[in-house]
């Protein structure tokens, strides 16, 4: 089918002649600016300032291999990667580029291969979803999937089913405020902005029939690593009964439990505030685990390389 | 993380609040308690200067601290009346969170505050500055919780 939502966040990184071109996701939604990469030490600076994330952290690897890899030593790049942020898997993310490199031969040509699979994959993923979640649902989501909400809402209308979304603000780098519903309101689908607390309430109001969320890492064995307040919808879900979906992609073999948490500076916790009116002995981890007791089904990017 | 065994507070602290915290000689979790950041700009004052051990955070991590087991008790500052307890924005959430997770909640008489004079009303705007350009806003301030 045709999507006709072209959010910038579906693509938050890209590559134009030898220079990356990063999205800054901190400025967002008041300015939309980019944020031009020539060397691997400004790829580094932007990972570690959360310029982008998610996938664009992906695209960031990418394009960084590309680029900035001598002897083609992505491994290196990526002990780098996860130097700054340790809880993200650069290690998987670079053997899958080697071992599409290894049939094309060719760096470029691997990285384009894998965007545009990617964007079908993810396509499908949220065509997918849209066969599985009834008409009228009312989705709760937290943090941003990088446009794929987009992709579910026009899939899901494409069925003649109905949907709305709740949005958790997402404290304190307010991802939900500041990029999923603004991507979700440019496009004039129905949304509502939350405090991450309110979801309770909402929960035993019947107003949310259904939770999706992205992930950043996954185990085979059940359970997925995801932004601050993950853990406590799905444990929410649980006790109301409402199906918990995270879209899910490369799970390995591994123990959820025993990934990194990675805790971010705490001065970040006020970085929408005036940090030095307020700095304080705080505690900010960046992802939390969430078991698969809690897990009603992952949804799988299937994506054959 | 430097957190074990600490006690959450959620709602406004009253005088009280504060020396049946610092009756407990534990640590003290500050919540952010959003939209108002009445945690910060009501009970982190009040904890400061009763000069009680903290840790600030955001709401959303309350569910990773009770699954790492770092809370030993939750104090929520409420209203209750016939058997009803009404609590500011988010207090079933920290409600059922901890008793999922078996910890047990305290019941205490919320402090008095004048919300009026908070700069937030609701998740459109993070300390006054607004953080969305357009779109439908939130939901009520108070929450009640059957007891």
């Amino acid at each position: 089918m045709d999507y006709p939502a072209k959010s910038p966040l579906l693509f938050p990184v890209t590559l134009k002649n030898s220079s990356i071109i990063v999205l800054d996701e901190t400025i967002l939604p008041f300015e939309e600016e980019y944020i031009e990469v020539r060397d691997l030490e400004k790829a580094l600076w932007v990972l570690k300032e959360m310029k982008t994330r998610s996938l664009g952290q992906v695209l960031l690897f990418f394009y960084s291999c590309l680029l900035f890899a001598e002897g083609k030593d992505f491994n290196l790049i990526a002990e780098k990667f996860k130097k700054e942020r340790p809880t993200f898997d650069f290690i998987t993310i670079s053997e899958i580029l080697k071992r599409i490199n290894n049939f094309t031969k060719d760096t470029r040509k691997s990285v384009e291969m894998f965007v545009a699979k990617f964007d079908a994959a993810r396509k499908q993923r949220a065509e997918r979803l849209a066969e599985m979640l009834p008409d009228l649902s009312k989705i709760l989501t937290i943090c941003n999937i990088n446009g794929e909400l987009i992709y579910l809402y026009f899939a899901m209308k494409s069925k003649g089913k109905e949907v709305s979304f709740y949005v958790s603000e997402t404290r304190p780098y307010l991802q939900g405020s500041r990029l999923t519903f603004w991507e979700l309101s440019r496009e004039d689908i129905p949304c509502k902005l939350i405090c991450d607390n309110q979801a309770g309430i909402l929960m035993k109001e019947k107003k949310i029939t259904v939770i999706v969320t992205g992930a950043d890492r996954a185990s085979k064995r059940g359970g997925i690593i995801n932004k601050t307040g993950t853990y406590a919808l799905a444990v929410l879900a649980k006790h109301f009964n409402i199906p918990f979906y995270p879209l899910i992609q490369y799970p390995l073999d591994i123990d959820i439990e025993s990934v990194e948490i990675e805790e971010r500076p705490e001065e970040e916790i006020f970085m929408f505030l005036e940090k030095g009116k307020y700095l304080c002995p705080s505690f900010y981890p960046s992802f939390d685990a969430v078991t698969k007791e809690y897990i009603t089904e992952p949804v799988e990017l299937e994506m054959s390389l | 993380m430097n957190i074990d065994k600490a006690v959450l507070i959620w709602g406004p602290v009253s005088k009280e609040g504060v020396e049946y915290l610092r009756f407990q000689r534990r640590q003290v979790i500050i919540c952010e308690n959003r939209p108002y950041l009445l945690g910060l700009k009501h009970n982190k004052p009040l904890i400061e200067e009763a000069k009680l051990r903290f840790t600030y955070c955001t709401d959303n991590t309350i569910g990773h601290l009770l699954y790492k087991k770092a809370v030993r008790e939750a104090v929520l500052f409420c209203e209750k009346q016939d058997g009803v307890i009404k609590g500011l924005s988010g207090s079933l959430y920290v409600w059922l969170l901890a008793r999922i997770h078996h910890i047990p909640v305290k019941l205490l008489q919320e402090g008095e505050v004048d919300l009026e004079g908070f700069l937030d009303k609701d998740a459109g705007t993070l300390d006054g500055k607004k953080v969305v350009k357009k779109g439908l806003i939130g939901h009520p301030a108070y929450e009640t919780i059957e007891g």
